[in-house]
């Protein structure tokens, strides 16, 4: 590594990255613990001090009292009710899906939320969200899956194929097509299966192109196309994604590219900030680190491969997003990172926008409870009962006015 | 200059004139009645008007001179014309600045505002306090309401703490910014025929006694009628409809037509949404949005407006551009790290 790119690494880690970030040394590129600071790590932050990140220091929130931080890995099977591996799409994966279905019940469609992770990341990124909401919400059933390339997927012939938007959209709306079997409802019963898609930074692009592409890849048979509820896109806005691809080199450059054990992978996550919740992070980097045959933990994807493709994932997302039909809630980290036709569309009331403050990129791993919470919310909102009983507050509408009829009764809403 | 100013729809007027002179300036409402206080608002205003913000502790003593007048007012605020109506400012001062350039000075132009005056802009603090320190000099001949950003909730998020924190070091001003709000009024009326509100209708509203019985004297709920009046937004579709914000209520024309009749009114002036040409008629001219930022956020490329209304209550829109501006900090964006 020249000088000159250390000294624009330095630079920008010093800028963006707390100072207990580990600056990986050439040559080695191996991520190793050296001190236990483990204070700095799990400091959690106050709700009442949203912005306590750039406040003054009198007024930021105290770390913690030091204490040793556990970095031993979680399984999956703390946070979800299966796991299967299906062989879909084309060119055919094993896709390795997480899922607890929905509990059955009489009188309500079966849903779904069915998550797609971002780049480098894994199905397991959702875990403690999709736990926490399950348990809010039995009736609903939550799906993730490791994209192709990604956490346990592999390919059923030795050819994964390639990580265009149209591939990886082909894959989800085949998952979405495998959901449907999943639930425990005969879907002959009449009830549409109603589905609300939540796509994580690439899977924010994932999901946004999958609702217009539907029809074009549903998988031929007889499996009844599900209602799509809501689109939900987590931290990733077209203006700054593009803005910052040129930016992307350097922060994979600046990873480390290996780890002398899981424990160790774990630890870096929470240490750089990546993820700021450890309890998440011990349940989601065994997803996409994985032993290689001289003991070091390698990446599982590599992500600069897929550097031809960075650019036609996120062309057109705003555009997109504004177009689709469904509700639709944007929820970003930290700062409003708006566009210009995000920043017209949020201002004509044309979609929920909500603002995370104190979490990362990983929102769905540093804030899994409140981000549950605006799900729940959102889908309470949006769910074809909530439009039902909208008619029938119209119905009763049209008598007051001139009338002078009393007003009609409250709509019921969630708490948000 | 490129400040362009049109005069449009001045035609459209179709309000029956009332009769009622002028009025002087009183200060029959104020909560100062010494001219040591009057000449220190001056100073204030005049300070402000240079976009300098106060300190804190005249901050402090300016959020309590306002509330004991906000405190005054109704829910539904009766409001004479002659009245220049404003929608959204968002922080925008050098905006609000060419807004009073095009509309006249206060207190010689009535003025209506339907709130959203901070966050996204770089000067709410600024902004905010100059609308306060206008409010309290001449009360009857400012009218300020609450927007869906004069909360503590949501000014945590787009901005206004921020730059309080920024600004102040502490975050004090936020704070009696913040008290302050809850004491703004929530709608208006203009001679009892133009009902002004920031956001729009609600379903458990059907007559404007229905607001003036609300206790609104608390930060904006989530749900509920006070939320809607914040919140909601007129829709090519009739009846009420799940709005895509996550708060308030769509409404149609069938709705404002119908709050309209029942309550003697002609018209529901309103804010709370971007329109590019900075006003926009909807729902048969039952409805009409006002957005008073141009170039939203420096990025939207909309022209900002303003309604005059005469003392005969005919309507003007008058358009503006963004004020040409030196010395603003370029509008730039945090990028992730990491977004893949």
């Amino acid at each position: 590594m020249s000088s000159l790119q250390k000294n624009l690494l330095k630079s920008k880690l010093s800028t963006s990255f707390t100072p207990d970030q580990v600056i990986p040394e050439e040559a080695d590129h191996a991520y190793e613990q050296d001190d236990d600071d483990d204070e700095q790590a799990a400091s959690d932050t106050s709700p009442m001090s949203p912005s306590a990140n750039t406040a003054p220091a009198e007024f930021a929130v105290p770390a913690r009292r030091p204490r040793k931080q556990n970095y031993t890995a979680t399984p999956w099977t703390a946070y979800w009710g299966a796991s299967s591996s299906p062989h879909l799409s084309t060119p055919p994966c094993a896709f390795k899906v997480y899922y607890t279905a929905p509990t059955p019940s009489a009188s309500k469609s079966p849903t779904w939320f069915i998550f797609h992770h971002g780049a480098g990341s894994s199905g397991l990124t959702f875990s403690l969200l999709a736990a926490r909401l399950h348990e809010s919400l039995p009736e609903v059933g939550v799906l993730a899956y490791d994209a192709r390339s990604h956490g346990a997927t592999r390919p059923v012939d030795q050819d994964e194929g390639d990580a265009s938007l149209d591939t990886l959209v082909r894959d989800f709306v085949n998952i979405v097509a495998y959901a449907m079997g999943l639930s425990p409802v005969p879907l002959h019963d009449n009830k549409p299966v109603e589905v609300v898609i939540v796509g994580h930074s690439l899977g924010g692009a994932v999901v946004t192109d999958a609702i217009r592409r539907l029809s074009e890849f549903w998988p031929s048979g007889d499996i009844p196309k599900p209602v799509i509820l809501g689109l939900v896109v987590l931290d990733v806005v077209e203006g700054s994604a593009l803005e910052g691809l040129g930016s992307m080199r350097t922060y994979l450059a600046s990873r480390p590219q290996y780890f002398r054990s899981l424990e160790q992978g774990i630890r870096w996550h929470v240490k750089s900030h990546t993820v700021r919740n450890p309890v998440s992070a011990s349940v989601s980097v065994p997803g996409i680190i994985q032993q290689g045959s001289d003991g070091r933990h390698y990446w599982v994807t590599d992500l600069s491969s897929t550097e031809p493709f960075w650019k036609s994932w996120f062309t057109d997302l705003s555009s997109k997003f504004l177009d689709a039909r469904s509700g639709k809630m944007l929820v970003l980290a930290g700062t409003d990172r708006l566009d210009k036709k995000l920043t017209i569309g949020q201002m004509q009331g044309k979609y929920q926008l909500e603002v995370l403050p104190e979490v990362g990129h990983f929102i769905q791993e540093d804030a899994p409870e409140k981000l549950a919470a605006l799900l729940e919310q959102f889908w309470h909102r949006n769910r074809r009962g909530a439009a039902e009983e909208m008619k029938a507050l119209n119905a009763n509408s049209h008598a007051w006015g001139p009338s002078g009829l009393p007003a009609p009764a409250v709509m019921p809403r969630p708490n948000p | 200059m490129d400040t362009d100013v049109t005069m449009t729809d001045a035609a459209q007027s179709t309000l029956s004139p009332v009769s009622h002179a002028m009025s002087p300036p009183s200060f029959e409402k104020s909560a100062i009645n010494d001219t040591q206080s009057y000449n220190e608002l001056d100073r204030w205003i005049e300070m402000l008007m240079d976009c300098k913000q106060l300190s804190e502790l005249d901050v402090k003593r300016l959020c309590d001179m306002a509330r004991e007048i906000l405190v005054e007012e109704s829910n539904v605020q009766p409001v004479k014309c002659p009245v220049t109506v404003c929608g959204d400012i968002h922080g925008q001062f050098h905006d609000l600045m060419e807004l009073f350039k095009i509309g006249g000075p206060n207190p010689d132009t009535n003025y209506l505002f339907m709130g959203d005056y901070v966050d996204r802009g770089y000067y709410s603090v600024e902004t905010v306090t100059l609308l306060v320190a206008m409010k309290i000099r001449h009360p009857s001949r400012l009218t300020i309401l609450r927007g869906n950003h004069e909360s503590r909730q949501i000014t945590q998020v787009y901005g206004f703490y921020d730059e309080c924190l920024r600004k102040y070091g502490n975050p004090n001003v936020w704070k009696y910014f913040t008290d302050l709000f809850d004491y703004l009024p929530l709608t208006a009326l203009i001679e009892n025929q133009i009902f002004c509100l920031h956001g729009g209708l609600s379903p458990s509203i059907d007559s404007l006694d229905n607001i003036r019985a609300l206790d609104r004297i608390q930060e904006v709920p989530h749900e509920g009628p006070m939320c809607d009046l914040l919140w909601s937004d007129p829709d090519d579709r009739c009846g009420w409809g799940i709005s895509p914000r996550g708060a308030g209520y769509t409404f149609g024309q069938d709705i404002s037509e119908a709050f309209n009749h029942k309550n003697g009114l002609s018209l529901v002036a309103r804010a709370h949404q971007l329109v590019m040409e900075g006003y926009n008629w909807s729902q048969d001219q039952q409805v009409v949005t006002i957005f008073s930022a141009p170039n939203y956020c420096y990025r939207c490329g909309n022209q900002a407006a303003i309604m005059e209304i005469d003392e005969n209550l005919k309507y003007t829109f008058l358009q503006f551009d963004p004020c040409p501006r030196a010395g603003e900090p370029s509008v730039s964006r945090r990028t992730p790290d990491y977004f893949l």
